[in-house]
C-alpha cells in the first residue's frame, strides 16, 4: 500500500513538474523592447522573440539581459493552431545563423496561435509560450 | 542730395528741432505700446489637422485616415514637410510650410484639399484644422486644486470648464484654454448585458431607441384670437429621472424603461489624460495666446480675471495662476537687457566726456542715442515688430556706432569753427558748419552702406536663425540709419546752437595727449617696419584661426528659461491609471528636491489638445526657487533620481520653450533626432534598437531614447463574415453595434444652467470587463427567440499592435532622440555618424536622416558662409567704385579677417563653441572693422585734399592721431555697452546675445589695435600711389 502511495505521489509530482508550466502565458514585462521589433515573451531565465513576416517565422532566444543565447543548448519545439480548430499541428523549426526559422501557410486564416515549447539547460521542465500570429498584418 | 539735407536743416533749424522733439515724444509713447516678448515670432507656418477616428487602431487610422489625407496634401505649393502621428482613434497631421509663407493662405490651400480628401475617408470622419497657433503660444498654466475632499475632481473640472475657462476665453489675445485633469461630467447610461438578456432585448433595439432619447421638434403655428402661437413638441431630457423613465422596448407587453436595464449616473467621461499639481490631483489649464499678442498684458489680465473669479468659487478650491508663466522669463530677460542698455548709455556719456572733455560736444553727440532708438521704435510700430531680446540686442550692439557718426561730424565742425574764429574776417558760422559737415558726410555714408551690406547674410537666413537674427539686424540697421540722418540734420543744427559761442582754443585732456603721444611713438616705430608688421599680423591671424579646431559647433546657445520640462515615458500599452501612478511618483521625487518650487503634471492628452501624446507619457513642468545649487547640478540630480527610482521608464529633460523649438525643428522634442525611414514597422523597431545600442556609450549623449512606437496589447474582434451572414448580420452592422456597446456613444446633451453635458450610453463594466463577457454579448434576437452571441459571429482574441505610427513626408519613420550635455553638437554628431555607419546595417529601402538642431546648424552655417562671401564681394565693389583703387579696397577688405582674431581668442576662452549667434557676432565685427578702416583711410585722403598735406610719414601720424579719439571712443563705447552681456552668460534673455557680444568685444580689441598700428603702417607702405591718384581724380569734389 505504502509502495503504491509513494508511486502515485512520485508520478503526480513528476507529472506536476513536467506539466507545471504548460499552458501559462508568459508575457514580456512592460518596458522590455524586443530587439528585433517582434513579440517578446519570457520565462524564468529566457526571453523568446517571434518575428513574423507573411509565411515566415523567426524565433530568437535571449538571456535575461537580452543577450542572444545559443538555441542549440535549448530543446525547442513548435505547434500551430488555427482559430476554432481544437487540434494543434506540429511545425518544424530549423536552425540558421543562431536563429530558429519556420514557414507556415495559414491559408485564409486571419490569425493562428504559435505554441513554443522551450526547455532551457538550466531548467528541468519545459515551458510553453503562446504567440498570436496575424500573417496578413 | 546729402548736402541738401544738411543745407535744409541749417536753413530750417527750428523745424529740425521741432521734428526731433516730436520724434522723441511720439517715440517715447510708441515704446510703451510695443508688444513685448522674449524672442521675435519664430513660429514656422504650420497647419495642424486633427481627425478623431473613434475606436480605430493605429494601423487603421494610418491606412484609412492619415494616408488618404496625406496623399491629398502632397503637392500643395510651399509645403516643406508633412509629419503625421496615427494613434489610437486619432490622426494628427502637421503640414509645415516654408518660412515666410502666409498662414491664412496656407490654411485656405489645406482646407481645399481637406474638402477633397473627405470623400475618401470613412463615413462620419471629418478632418479639422487646429487654430492658428504660435510656437511661444503656451504662455501660462493654471492649477485648480481642492484643499479638502468636499470638492470632487469632477466638480473641480466643472468649475474649470464652466466658470474659469469661459472668463479667460474673453480676454483679448487668448486663443485657447485647454483643461486636463479632474473629470468632464457626463450622464452615463450603463447598460447591463445580463438584464438585456433577461428582457430579451438586443443591442440593435437599444441603439435605435436611445438614439431618440432626447429631442424637440416643431409643431408649426397655431392661430388663436388674432395671435400666433408657436407650437413646440418637447421631448428633451433634463436630468437623470428623465433618462431613467425613457422607454427602451417591450417585454411580454410590458414597457421596459432605461432604469430596468441600466444604471444612470453622473460620472466623469472616459479619460485619455490627467493632471496634477505638486503631487495632488488637480485640473491644469493651459492658456494659449493668439499670434502677435502681448504675453505680459495677457498674463496680467488673466491674473486679474482669476482674482475676480476667486470669491465666487466654493470653499477650499484654490486657483494658482503661478504654475508656469512665460511672462516671468520675458520680464527677467527684457529687464536684464534694458538694464544693460541703460548702463551702456551711461558708460557712453562717461567715455565721451573722458575723451572729449567738452560737455557741449558730449551732449550733442549723445543726442544721437535716444533719437535713433526712438526712431527705431517708431519703425518697429510701423512694421509690426515687437520689443524682444534680439531687437534690444541689436540696439546694444549699435550704441558705439550711433555716437561715432555724430563724433566725426561734431569734431570736424568744432575744428572748423575754431579755425574760422581765428580768421581776421570770419565766415558765416552756418556756412562753416555746412562745409564742415559736408566734408565728412561721404565717409559716414560709405561706412553705413558697408555695414548694411555686411548684414546681407543675416536677412537671407530663412530658418529659425533667420527669424531670430533678422530683427536684430533690422534694429541695428534702423538705428544706424537713424543716426546717419541725425548726423546730417540734427547734429549740425545742435552744433550751430551750442558750439558757435566760446570758441577758445580747445586743448586735449592729459589722458588724450598721453594716448596721442603713445600713438606717435608706436607709429614712428612701426611705419618703417611694414613688412614685419604685416607678417606678424598674418601669423597671429592664422594662430587665432587654428583655435577653431579646438572649438565645438552648436546651433544656438542653451536657453535658461528658469523652468524645466521633464518628460516621463512609460512603456507603450500601460493604462492611464498606471501612467498616472508613475507620473505622480516622478512628481513627488521632483518636489523633494530643495531647489524646486513647484511641479505640474499632464499625463496623456487633453480633450482639445493638438499635442497628440499617448497615455503612457507624462510631461511635468517644474519651476525653480531663486538661488540654490547650479542648475546643471540640479538637472543631473533629477535625471539620476528619476532613472534610479522609477525603473523601466525613459526620461527626457528640457525646457518648455526649447522643447517647442526642438519640436518645430525636427518634430521631436530633443536637440538631436536620428530618424530611420522605411516601410516595415518591425524592421524600424529592430533597427532603432540596433542604432541605440551602437551609440549609447557616446560621451556627451544624454536622454537617449527611442520614440515610443512599440507593441501594445489589443483585444481584436474579427468578424467572421460567413458566420455573421447566417444570422442576417453584415460585418459593418456587427462592428457598429459593438462600438456602441463597448466603446460607447454620446446620444444627446442635457442643458443645466447654460452648461451642456453629454448623455452617454455604454455597457457597464461587468458586461465588458473580460473577453469572456464580451464573447457572450447578445447582438441580435432571432424571430425564433434564439440569441445571437458575439462568439457566434466573431473571433475574439488577444494580440498586439503598434501604439502609434509616425510618418514624415509620406514614409513611416522611427526616431531615436537625445539631448547633449557637456559637449558640442558638431563633434558629437560626427562621432555618432561614424558609429552608425560602421555598426548599423540597414536593409534595402531603409535610410537614416540626422535632424534637430544639428540639421539647422549645418544649414545656417552654409547660408551664412555663402551669403557672407556674396556680401564681401558687394563690399569690395562698393569700395572700389568709391576709391577707384584696388590697393585701398584690398587693404580695407584685409582688415576684416584680421579683426576676427580677438573675437576668436575671446570666444575660445569663454564659450569654446561656434554657434549661429557667434557667426552673427563675426558679421557685425566685419562691419565695424571695415568701417574703422574706411574712416581712417578717408581721413588721410581728407588731410591731403583739404589740409594741404602731402603723402608723408607726418601726414599718416597726424591723421592717425586725429582719428585716434573717435576710434578709441567707438571701441570703448561699444565694448562697455556690451561688457554686461559678456558677464551674463546663461542669464535669461542674454543666452543668444552673449556669444555675439563676446565676438564683438574681442574683435574690437584687435580691430582697434589694427586701426592704430596695421592700417596706418600698411597704408604708408602701399597706399601712396592710390592716394595721390585718388586726390588727382577727385580734385574739386568734396570727400
Amino acid at each position: 500500500m505504502k509502495k503504491n502511495i509513494l508511486l502515485m505521489a512520485s508520478v503526480l509530482l513528476l507529472g506536476f513538474a513536467v506539466q507545471s508550466h504548460e499552458g501559462h502565458d508568459h508575457n514580456g514585462p512592460a518596458g522590455v523592447q524586443a530587439p528585433k521589433g517582434g513579440i517578446i515573451k519570457g520565462n524564468e531565465d529566457t526571453y523568446v522573440e517571434v518575428v513574423s513576416r507573411g509565411k515566415d517565422l523567426k524565433v530568437y532566444l535571449y538571456d535575461k539581459d537580452l543577450k542572444p543565447v545559443d538555441p542549440k543548448s535549448y530543446n525547442v519545439s513548435a505547434k500551430v493552431q488555427l482559430p476554432k480548430v481544437k487540434k494543434a499541428e506540429d511545425l518544424a523549426l530549423t536552425l540558421k545563423d543562431n536563429v530558429l526559422e519556420a514557414t507556415y501557410d495559414a491559408k485564409k486564416a486571419h490569425r493562428y496561435t504559435l505554441h513554443l515549447s522551450l526547455k532551457s539547460p538550466k531548467e528541468e521542465h519545459a515551458d510553453t509560450l503562446k504567440y498570436t500570429i496575424e500573417p496578413k498584418k | 542730395m546729402l548736402n541738401y539735407f544738411i543745407r535744409f536743416s541749417l536753413n530750417n533749424r527750428l523745424f529740425v528741432v521741432a521734428v526731433a522733439a516730436f520724434v522723441l515724444v511720439y517715440g517715447a509713447v510708441t515704446v510703451t505700446q510695443l508688444p513685448v516678448d522674449v524672442f521675435p515670432d519664430i513660429t514656422k507656418p504650420t497647419v495642424t489637422i486633427m481627425t478623431e477616428a473613434h475606436g480605430m487602431a493605429p494601423e487603421e487610422v494610418e491606412t484609412r485616415v492619415t494616408f488618404p489625407v496625406e496623399s491629398y496634401l502632397n503637392g500643395i505649393p510651399g509645403v516643406e514637410r508633412i509629419r503625421s502621428q496615427s494613434g489610437i482613434g486619432l490622426s494628427a497631421i502637421y503640414v509645415e510650410f516654408e518660412w515666410g509663407t502666409e498662414i491664412y493662405r496656407n490654411r485656405q490651400l489645406v482646407q481645399e484639399k481637406l474638402n477633397l480628401a473627405k470623400e475618401k475617408l470613412p463615413k462620419d470622419i471629418t478632418p479639422v484644422m487646429g487654430p492658428v497657433g504660435s510656437l511661444m503660444g503656451q504662455i501660462q498654466q493654471i492649477a485648480v486644486t481642492s484643499e479638502n475632499d468636499e470638492v470632487s475632481p469632477m466638480e473641480l473640472r466643472n468649475l474649470a470648464e464652466w466658470v474659469i475657462r469661459p472668463r479667460l476665453m474673453t480676454i483679448h489675445g487668448v486663443s485657447q484654454v485647454i483643461g486636463i485633469g479632474g473629470g468632464l461630467k457626463q450622464y452615463q447610461i450603463l447598460v447591463s448585458a445580463e438584464k438585456l438578456n433577461k428582457f430579451q432585448l438586443s443591442i440593435e433595439e437599444i441603439d435605435h431607441e436611445l438614439s431618440q432619447i432626447s429631442q424637440n421638434t416643431t409643431g408649426g403655428f397655431l392661430e388663436s384670437n388674432a395671435q400666433e402661437f408657436l407650437v413646440r413638441n418637447i421631448g428633451v431630457v433634463n436630468g437623470i429621472e428623465d433618462i431613467e423613465s425613457t422607454l427602451i422596448g417591450m417585454h411580454f407587453g410590458k414597457p421596459v424603461l432605461v432604469k430596468d436595464i441600466a444604471v444612470v449616473k453622473e460620472a466623469p467621461r472616459v479619460k485619455r489624460g490627467d493632471g496634477s499639481f505638486n503631487g495632488k490631483p488637480s485640473v491644469v489649464l493651459t492658456i494659449q495666446k493668439q499670434p502677435g499678442a502681448d504675453t505680459i498684458k495677457i498674463t496680467e489680465d488673466v491674473e486679474k480675471a482669476i482674482a475676480e473669479i476667486r470669491p465666487s468659487l466654493p470653499k477650499g478650491v484654490i486657483v494658482n495662476p503661478d504654475v508656469f508663466k512665460q511672462a516671468n522669463f520675458i520680464e527677467a530677460s527684457i529687464s536684464g537687457i534694458k538694464g544693460k542698455l541703460q548702463l551702456g548709455t551711461v558708460l557712453v556719456f562717461l567715455v565721451l566726456f573722458v575723451f572729449l572733455a567738452n560737455l557741449r560736444m558730449s551732449a550733442i553727440t549723445l543726442t544721437a542715442i535716444p533719437v535713433s532708438f526712438l526712431v527705431t521704435a517708431i519703425v518697429f510700430k510701423l512694421f509690426g515688430l515687437s520689443v524682444n531680446t534680439m531687437t534690444l540686442g541689436g540696439l546694444a550692439i549699435a550704441i558705439g556706432e550711433l555716437v561715432d557718426d555724430s563724433i566725426v561730424d561734431v569734431e570736424n565742425v568744432f575744428r572748423r569753427l575754431r579755425e574760422n574764429a581765428k580768421l581776421s574776417n570770419p565766415r558765416n558760422l552756418l556756412k562753416v558748419i555746412y562745409d564742415a559737415s559736408s566734408e565728412v558726410r561721404n565717409s559716414i555714408v560709405l561706412a553705413t552702406v558697408i555695414i548694411a551690406l555686411v548684414f546681407f547674410p543675416l536677412f537671407n537666413l530663412t530658418g529659425l536663425e533667420g527669424r531670430l537674427f533678422a530683427p536684430l539686424g533690422v534694429a541695428y540697421l534702423t538705428a544706424l540709419m537713424a543716426s546717419l540722418i541725425v548726423s546730417l540734420t540734427l547734429t549740425p543744427v545742435l552744433c550751430s546752437y551750442f558750439l558757435t559761442k566760446d570758441l577758445k582754443e580747445h586743448h586735449d585732456t592729459k589722458f588724450v595727449t598721453y594716448l596721442k603721444n603713445l600713438d606717435r611713438r608706436i607709429l614712428e616705430w612701426s611705419l618703417p617696419r611694414a613688412k614685419k608688421i604685416l607678417v606678424s599680423a598674418i601669423v597671429m591671424m592664422l594662430l587665432a584661426l587654428s583655435l577653431t579646431a579646438f572649438m565645438g559647433r552648436d546651433f544656438l546657445p542653451h536657453f535658461n528659461e528658469g523652468t524645466a520640462m521633464i518628460s516621463v515615458a512609460a512603456a507603450p500599452g500601460v493604462s492611464l491609471t498606471e501612467s498616472n501612478r508613475i507620473g505622480l511618483s516622478a512628481e513627488k521625487i521632483l518636489i523633494s528636491i530643495p531647489e524646486i518650487k513647484s511641479a505640474s503634471r499632464r499625463t496623456g492628452r487633453a480633450e482639445l489638445d493638438e499635442h497628440a501624446m499617448g497615455v503612457n507619457v507624462s510631461e511635468i513642468d517644474i519651476d525653480f526657487k531663486p538661488g540654490g545649487r547650479d542648475r546643471d547640478v540640479v538637472l543631473a540630480e533629477i535625471r539620476d533620481k528619476l532613472q534610479s527610482q522609477i525603473p523601466g521608464v525613459s526620461i527626457g529633460i528640457g525646457q518648455p520653450i526649447s522643447h517647442l523649438i526642438d519640436h518645430m525643428l525636427s518634430g521631436v522634442s530633443a536637440a538631436l533626432a536620428i530618424k530611420i525611414f522605411g516601410s516595415d514597422l518591425a524592421t524600424l523597431r529592430e533597427k532603432s534598437i540596433e542604432l541605440k545600442e551602437a551609440i549609447k556609450d557616446t560621451n556627451g549623449l544624454v536622454d537617449l531614447r527611442i520614440e515610443q512606437q512599440g507593441l501594445i496589447p489589443q483585444v481584436k474582434i474579427q468578424v467572421l463574415r460567413e458566420d455573421a451572414a447566417r444570422f442576417g448580420l453584415s460585418a459593418g452592422e456587427v462592428t457598429s453595434l459593438l462600438e456602441a456597446a463597448f466603446n460607447g456613444e454620446a446620444l444627446t446633451q442635457v442643458i443645466e444652467d447654460s452648461k451642456i453635458y453629454d448623455v452617454f450610453f455604454q455597457f457597464d463594466e461587468s458586461s465588458r470587463g473580460s473577453m469572456e463577457q464580451m464573447q457572450k454579448t447578445v447582438l441580435k434576437i432571432m424571430p425564433d427567440g434564439r440569441k445571437v452571441l458575439l462568439e457566434d459571429v466573431a473571433d475574439v482574441y488577444e494580440t498586439t499592435g503598434p501604439n502609434e505610427i509616425n510618418r514624415e513626408n509620406g514614409q513611416r519613420r522611427i526616431v531615436i532622440s537625445a539631448n547633449i550635455s557637456g559637449r558640442d553638437l558638431g563633434s558629437l554628431v560626427k562621432e555618432i555618424q561614424e558609429k552608425v555607419n560602421s555598426k548599423v546595417k540597414l536593409p534595402e529601402g531603409y535610410y537614416v536622416v540626422y535632424g534637430g538642431q544639428f540639421e539647422s546648424q549645418q544649414q545656417a552655417t552654409r547660408k551664412i558662409l555663402l551669403f557672407g562671401l556674396l556680401s564681401l564681394l558687394a563690399i569690395a565693389l562698393v569700395l572700389y567704385s568709391h576709391f577707384k583703387s584696388k590697393t585701398i579696397t584690398g587693404q580695407i577688405m584685409g582688415t576684416i579677417p584680421l579683426a576676427f582674431m580677438g573675437g576668436l581668442i575671446l570666444l575660445f576662452f569663454t564659450d569654446r563653441s561656434i554657434t549661429v549667434a557667434s557667426l552673427v557676432g563675426f558679421i557685425t565685427l566685419s562691419g565695424v572693422a571695415s568701417r574703422n578702416a574706411i574712416m581712417m583711410i578717408s581721413h588721410y585722403l581728407h588731410l591731403m585734399k583739404y589740409e594741404g598735406e602731402t603723402f608723408s610719414k607726418e601726414m599718416i601720424i597726424r591723421g592717425s592721431q586725429e582719428r585716434l579719439v573717435p576710434v578709441m571712443m567707438t571701441a570703448c563705447v561699444t565694448s562697455l555697452a556690451l561688457l554686461p552681456l559678456i558677464f551674463a552668460k546663461g542669464q535669461p534673455g542674454s543666452e543668444i546675445l552673449h556669444p555675439v557680444a563676446v565676438v564683438i568685444v574681442g574683435g574690437l580689441v584687435t580691430s582697434t589695435l589694427l586701426d592704430i598700428i596695421v592700417t596706418p603702417t600698411l597704408f604708408y607702405f602701399i597706399g601712396r600711389k592710390s592716394a595721390e591718384a585718388y586726390i588727382k581724380e577727385n580734385e574739386g569734389e568734396s570727400l
